[in-house]
């Protein structure tokens, strides 16, 4: 009974991985597809950054074109194109963010770095399931409000730690412990493994 | 640092918040395609990843999909508008690069671009094809919002000097339009503004003094008739 969802899990990827391959012989239709899987989610990361629908729907634009121009270098048999395109958006967001408040300071995180096409193959999961999107939000709302703050901060508003210590007015040790805590209880609660 | 010291901060690192000396390690780690932290990095980015799902779902306007698909190079009407889109992607990723306040400007410069050649009553005219002169590109011409050129095979410039971009009015004196300098040989440039296509005979280029001047000092080095 509890195996459909990974059979969708895998046609999924499937479908995620010929529209990348599609993309990657510059078919626009295939782009075309690949937003109507993912525009919405990457919007929607987008609004909960910058917290505003113009702005966000000319990063959207960016994210996808960025998507478009870097395909090549995306390893379309094993990638998982929903965490890449998010990744993408996220830190076009950050980016954006950071260029228009004088006070945050830029590259305060490192954020580049993670979005090498390289490092999103061989995931088992795909943001395109419902059924993914359920588990995760499920298991965000079992996080304390500690834990959930200070990944929201981190995810959603590109803080450091330290950064989020002098946020919150929390001892340095204490912000480390809920970004630690509260990914292991993630991690746990959608069944995943302890990265190694 | 070892992978087994490191495996602590993949996702940390992931999140974008892991700290020295760990992050700059795992970027080595990561460099040099270590069999241990590639594979931990993106079992993280993979957890990390999860979280775009928190934000609460906003649906964007439907447009936004056919400006994706424009700004790519493929229009709804069926047809394609390169080399125009590889233009607007470059200015896109120029504007992904520049800082501050840079920014807002630039984004607003690609936005007003993928405008200008989406509307539907813009009219192109090409140059230089065939010619031994180096200039060559294309102009878009939209009556109610300006002047677009895309130029490639410029020469370089001193830095004393700049491209200054004219409208040609039939029968009447140049009309300066913009300055404009060139990357690697190549530009873009709009005339934001309206223009009375019938009185119009073309548009050209000139190198012009630092901050331009009110008529061509020196001898066009490209006049597209249109």
């Amino acid at each position: 009974m509890a195996l459909w969802p990974f059979l969708f899990a895998a046609g999924a990827h499937e479908e995620d991985r010929a529209l990348m391959a599609a993309i990657q012989k510059r078919d626009p239709q295939a782009l075309g597809r690949l937003y109507d899987r993912y525009g919405k989610l990457v919007f929607s990361v987008i609004v909960r950054i910058v917290r505003d629908q113009a702005t966000s729907e000319d990063l959207v634009q960016e994210t996808f074109l960025r998507a478009w121009n870097r395909a090549g270098a995306f390893e379309a048999g094993r990638g998982s194109a929903g965490a890449w395109l998010t990744a993408i958006a996220r830190h076009r967001a950050l980016d954006y963010i950071r260029s228009t408040d004088a006070r945050m300071a830029r590259g305060t995180t490192d954020l580049t770095a993670a979005e090498q096409p390289r490092l999103f193959v061989d995931f088992e999961h795909s943001l395109a399931s419902a059924e993914r999107v359920r588990r995760i939000r499920d298991a965000f709302a079992k996080l304390d409000e500690n834990e959930r703050m200070v990944l929201e901060l981190a995810y959603f508003e590109g803080l450091s730690q330290s950064e989020m210590a002098e946020r919150t007015k929390k001892p340095l040790g204490t912000i480390k412990t809920w970004v630690r805590r509260g990914l292991e209880t993630l991690r746990r609660e959608l069944g995943e493994a302890v990265p190694a | 640092m070892t992978c087994a010291e490191l495996r602590e901060s993949y996702e940390l690192y992931a999140l974008g918040v892991a700290e020295e000396p760990e992050r700059s390690e795992i970027a080595a780690h990561l460099a040099r395609d270590c069999d241990v932290c590639v594979p931990g990095v993106r079992k993280a980015m993979e957890a990390v990843s999860s979280l775009a799902a928190v934000a609460p779902s906003q649906q964007p306007r439907k447009s936004l999909r056919r400006r994706i698909l424009a700004s790519a190079g493929h229009d709804s009407r069926g047809w394609m508008l390169w080399p125009a889109w590889a233009a607007v992607c470059a200015a896109l990723a120029v504007a992904l690069f520049v800082v501050r306040g840079d920014l807002q400007r630039e984004r607003e410069r690609s936005r007003a671009v993928l405008e200008f050649l989406r509307a539907p009553e813009t009219r192109e005219a090409t140059f230089g094809e065939g010619k031994p002169e180096p200039a060559k590109g294309r102009v878009f011409v939209n009556a109610g919002r300006g002047v677009l050129l895309l130029a490639s095979n410029l020469g370089d410039l001193p830095a004393n000097r700049t491209y200054q971009f004219w409208l040609l009015p039939r029968g009447g004196k140049p009309v300066p339009a913009g300055l404009f300098r060139s990357t690697a040989g190549e530009a873009l440039h709009l005339y934001s503004g309206s223009v009375n296509l019938g009185d119009l005979a073309g548009v050209a280029v000139s190198v012009e003094p630092e901050g331009g001047s009110p008529q061509p000092t020196t001898t066009p080095i490209l006049v597209v008739t249109l």
